[in-house]
């Protein structure tokens, strides 16, 4: 069957001229906004490649990522007592040895430093990490839907802690945002995002959360 | 094969950067460019990961497109991109060479588009901040074309998000990419005929959403 044949089966069906009509200037507007978004990421180097680490290395990075995360967890249970007043406990550390350990490999190119930025990049999580985040992430939200904001506020807290970069972190502050505007505590959204912004300055809610900020 | 320095692998780093700058091959060096790529896929089947991050570097812009518009969110789209890359990686073993690279790597980023948008929860939330934006007066339409294009696009993936994915990505891949039927429907791993059907109901039912919201209609 030809391409021809199809656009003329398409053609001829007046009812679905309509819904193309009414759907074209928001195609254009997409393509153009998505363009000009992906003109100016051109504009920047491309990140590096983070490869897992292979062969008998990856046994000694998974038992090694595993303690890591075993003794964050621990520490967040038991809290500053033992980290000290104000200590966050540091999940980044758990995901460095995977992310660094690239070996005689050679793959791992040197990250861009990024000038603009005042804190050091979140590194990113393992596998079995990303695993307990999807946990807590829908857990959180199941809690929500029933009614238990302060379940769910508890949960995505631990998110925010546990997840390094991870994409569920920043979506995490934006549900505690909403959270945050649900109880009516204005000033817990602006520490959120103050938060969120030291963590994600450039982060896909960075624009919000300025704006916010602003008063806006 | 020498692939150089590590420094040479990021062709697009450095303050000297730009798109003009870039690497693009020629129609006359196009053969040349087919060979050199042929054989770093060789080498990266055997597990060479220098050669697939080499791989990485030359086709980074062209998956990240195909995930920004698949997911319309382009930060997120660079996280996808790299699971992506990172899927590929593992599955290089697999690749026969039958179909051009660029094509087995856009299926790879289908499938990870997809199954991050089938997580409904994310669905829901992808444009939390702009919740607001979409409930205000759709009049209110700034004269800028750039900030009614994003208005635009927000409240079309807003509308998308409500489909069922396989809608969205037909819908996606045709009307917003202008992908030929041949090549949407082999990277959807579908028939032409399937995605013809697809197509036209994602769009009766974006229709339909828009019109929903108070979009569409007399008001463009």
């Amino acid at each position: 069957m030809s391409d021809d044949h199809l656009r003329i089966v398409e053609d001829d069906d007046v009812d679905a001229e309509a819904p193309r009509l009414r759907l074209e200037p928001f195609a254009a507007s997409a393509q153009r906004y998505l363009d000009a978004e992906l003109g100016r990421r051109q504009t920047r180097p491309v990140p590096p490649l983070r490869l897992p680490a292979s062969g008998r290395r990856v046994a000694w990075a998974v038992a090694g990522v595993a303690l890591a995360a075993a003794a964050a967890l621990v520490l967040w249970i038991v809290g500053p007592t033992v980290a000290g007043e104000g200590t966050r406990v540091d999940p980044d550390q758990a995901s460095r040895v995977v992310a660094e350990d690239s070996g005689d490999d050679g793959v791992a190119v040197p990250r861009e430093p990024a000038p603009e930025r005042v804190h050091p990049r979140p590194e990113p999580v393992d596998e079995a990490t990303v695993e307990s985040l999807e946990a807590l992430d829908a857990e959180a939200q199941k809690l929500w839907h029933a009614g238990d904001l302060s379940g769910a506020a508890e949960r995505l807290r631990r998110i925010t802690e546990l997840g390094g970069d991870h994409r569920y972190v920043e979506l995490a502050y934006a549900d505690l945002v909403t959270l945050a505007r649900q109880r009516g505590q204005n000033d817990e959204i602006q520490t959120l995002w103050r938060e969120y912004l030291e963590r994600f300055p450039r982060g896909r809610f960075s624009r919000d959360a300025r704006a916010s900020l602003r008063g806006k | 094969m020498t692939l150089g320095e590590h420094r040479q692998w990021n062709v697009r780093s450095g303050i000297d950067d730009s798109p003009e700058e870039r690497e693009q091959p020629d129609s006359g060096a196009s053969h040349e460019a087919s060979e050199a790529e042929a054989q770093l896929v060789a080498l990266a089947r055997e597990g060479n990961r220098d050669a697939w991050a080499r791989l990485y570097q030359q086709h980074f812009d062209q998956i990240l497109r195909h995930l920004t518009y698949l997911v319309g969110d382009p930060q997120l789209a660079e996280d996808l991109t790299q699971e992506a890359f990172v899927r590929g990686y593992k599955a290089a073993a697999t690749f026969r060479g039958e179909a051009r690279f660029t094509t087995w790597m856009s299926r790879i980023a289908t499938n990870v588009a997809r199954r991050h948008l089938r997580r409904a929860s994310v669905r829901q939330r992808t444009w939390l901040g702009f919740a607001s934006l979409v409930r205000t007066n759709p009049e209110r339409v700034d004269i800028e074309q750039t900030y009614e294009d994003e208005v635009r696009t927000k409240v079309l993936y807003r509308a998308l998000d409500t489909l069922p994915v396989q809608l969205r990505e037909a819908f996606v891949l045709r009307d917003l990419m202008g992908m030929p039927p041949a090549e949407a429907a082999d990277n959807l791993g579908i028939t032409k005929g399937n995605l013809a059907v697809r197509a036209h109901r994602a769009r009766t039912q974006l229709s339909a959403e828009l019109a929903r919201r108070g979009w569409g209609g007399d008001r463009e």
